[in-house]
């Protein structure tokens, strides 16, 4: 696992208060995780802040499964 | 359709009834309310000589039987025997049944890809039947024998916010009509009640009481008062309104499009809302563009958001996936038996459950609540359990003299098994976050 994948999904393990272990790539935002917008708002501002980046919420918001933020994350910060 | 003497007529649930969940977990779609009506009973209205036949999905049809035996003219249910014998007019669930669309000639109607309707004859039918093992591979059967014909202005019932948006149309709709067959109370009766806008469009039935200073606002549209409905003073009722037999309204403002079902209990403010029936909302607080189940007691200040901030559409979960509804203003489903505490608040387009015990933490609650939970302190969690569930339901209803049968508890033990694993995936998915 690389070094961005790991903080992505531990980001998202506690805002969504889960066990990092459970998260798997293909799990949806909005009906695995339960996440209501104001949570995604959330998960973005606390994403900002672990990276030290500006995320559009636009941008964000198109990326509906943990493995499509992880990927979106990668391509932000220019690693594959 | 006038020239046509309907005798026989079928209405069905066809593979989209889960998308009423959770208000169809415990009832039949047509069994929904939308206007002054059922769904079903617009259709049976329509046609006063004829009898009746009903499908439904397998686990409710004990609670129909035993619910319907008393109505003389609902014969079977689940029976495709029935259809054998007489020319058939068979009806989808989900169509808020228009009579002047119905055509006299064997036809099966459609809309995209729902059957709407099929006026099948004797023959036709009897021939069918040697063919299939259903009634949904009747009618598949029936469009290639007769021909299909495109109904495309139907009004299809697809989702629960489709009932409450057509709500107010259905009451004009249904107006007239009723109008000239409900006996009503001359308005000369009352005492200092207020009547803005046309006082025609005002329709007291019979054993209905208005208390002094009440106003009634037909400019939207018409305001019916049923049967042995109470309107205590300082209530202000907007139309199109209905407000159902024996219910009472506490100095609530009723706000345009509301329909309001039997023995309701209804203070505050309610504004473009469906109360199914027996259902009580004494006390101060907002429901707006939502439909409420059977038997529910909402706390005083229980509140609903219809309108999300950022004014986007509102998104709501059906059956484990999240619908964008494509309307602005969209509020919440509450199923059959479940409880509110003071102050609880529900977030704009919000899924509740059948059965459920919700006490607030002062937060909005979580947009979608499973069947059968309690929520309290912030999380979400089993209770005491369906038999405790089951003893305050028996309670509730006992207050109203109705007793629950055994086929309906049995129905609500079947729901309970048939939600688990949605419950246990929530309880988990909620265990660390609070509310």
């Amino acid at each position: 696992m690389s070094d961005v994948e790991e903080r992505v999904k531990r980001v998202i393990a506690e805002q969504f208060g889960v066990d990092p272990d459970e998260l798997r790539e293909d799990m949806t935002f909005a009906e695995d995780l339960m996440a209501e917008s104001i949570d995604i708002v959330e998960l973005i501002a606390a994403l900002e802040e672990e990276f030290g980046i500006e995320i559009p919420e636009e941008e964000a918001r198109r990326n509906r499964t943990v493995g499509q933020a992880i990927e979106y994350m990668k391509k932000k910060l220019g690693v594959s | 359709m006038a020239s046509l003497r309907i005798m026989r007529i079928t209405i069905f649930e066809d593979g989209f009834a889960e998308n009423l969940n959770p208000l169809a977990l415990t009832r039949p779609v047509f069994a929904l309310r939308c206007g002054t009506r059922l769904l079903y009973e617009k259709v049976l209205d329509r046609y006063p000589d004829a009898y009746a036949s009903f499908f439904m999905r397998g686990w409710l049809a004990e609670v129909y039987l035993e619910k319907f035996s008393g109505h003389g003219r609902i014969k079977a249910i689940n029976d495709l025997n029935w259809l054998r014998g007489d020319d058939h007019l068979i009806v989808n669930g989900r169509w808020l049944f228009e009579e002047s669309l119905v055509e006299s000639e064997e036809v099966v109607a459609v809309k995209n890809e729902t059957i709407v309707y099929a006026y099948l004859k004797e023959d036709t039918l009897n021939e069918g039947l040697r063919k299939v093992k259903n009634l949904m591979e009747l009618l598949d059967w029936a469009k290639m024998e007769v021909g299909v014909k495109r109904l495309d202005e139907a009004k299809i019932i697809n989702y629960p916010w489709d009932l409450v948006a057509w709500n107010g149309e259905e009451i004009r709709r249904e107006f007239p009509r009723l109008k000239n067959s409900l006996p009503r109370k001359d308005l000369s009766e009352f005492q200092s009640i207020g009547v803005v806008g046309e006082k025609d469009n005002l329709l007291i039935a019979k054993g209905a009481n208005i208390y002094p200073n009440v106003v009634f606002d037909t400019s939207g549209g018409p305001i019916l008062v049923d049967e042995g409905a109470k309107i205590l003073s300082f209530s202000i009722i907007s139309g199109p309104s209905y407000i159902g037999k024996n219910s009472w309204i506490l100095g609530g403002k009723i706000r345009g499009g509301t329909s309001i079902g039997p023995l309701c209990r209804v203070g505050g403010e309610v504004e473009e809302t469906i109360i199914h029936g027996h259902t009580n909302k004494y006390h101060a607080g907002f429901i707006g563009h939502s439909y409420i189940g059977e038997w529910v007691n909402l706390g005083g200040l229980t509140t609903t958001s219809d309108l999300k901030n950022d004014y986007s559409d509102v998104e709501v979960y059906i059956n484990g996936k999240l619908i964008n509804t494509g309307r602005l203003k969209v509020g919440s489903f509450i199923g059959d038996h479940t409880k509110t505490g003071i102050g609880t608040m529900f977030t704009t387009g919000s899924t509740v459950g059948v059965m459920c015990n919700l006490i607030s933490s002062g937060a909005p609650l979580p947009k979608y609540v499973p069947s059968f939970v309690w929520f309290y302190r912030g999380k979400m969690g089993r209770g005491l359990g369906l038999d405790s569930m089951l003893r305050t339901a028996r309670k509730v209803m006992s207050r109203r003299g109705v007793e629950m049968s055994e086929a309906e508890e049995r129905l609500y033990r079947y729901l309970y098994e048939r939600t688990r694993q949605e419950r246990e995936r929530l309880i988990k998915i909620y265990r660390k976050r609070r509310w």
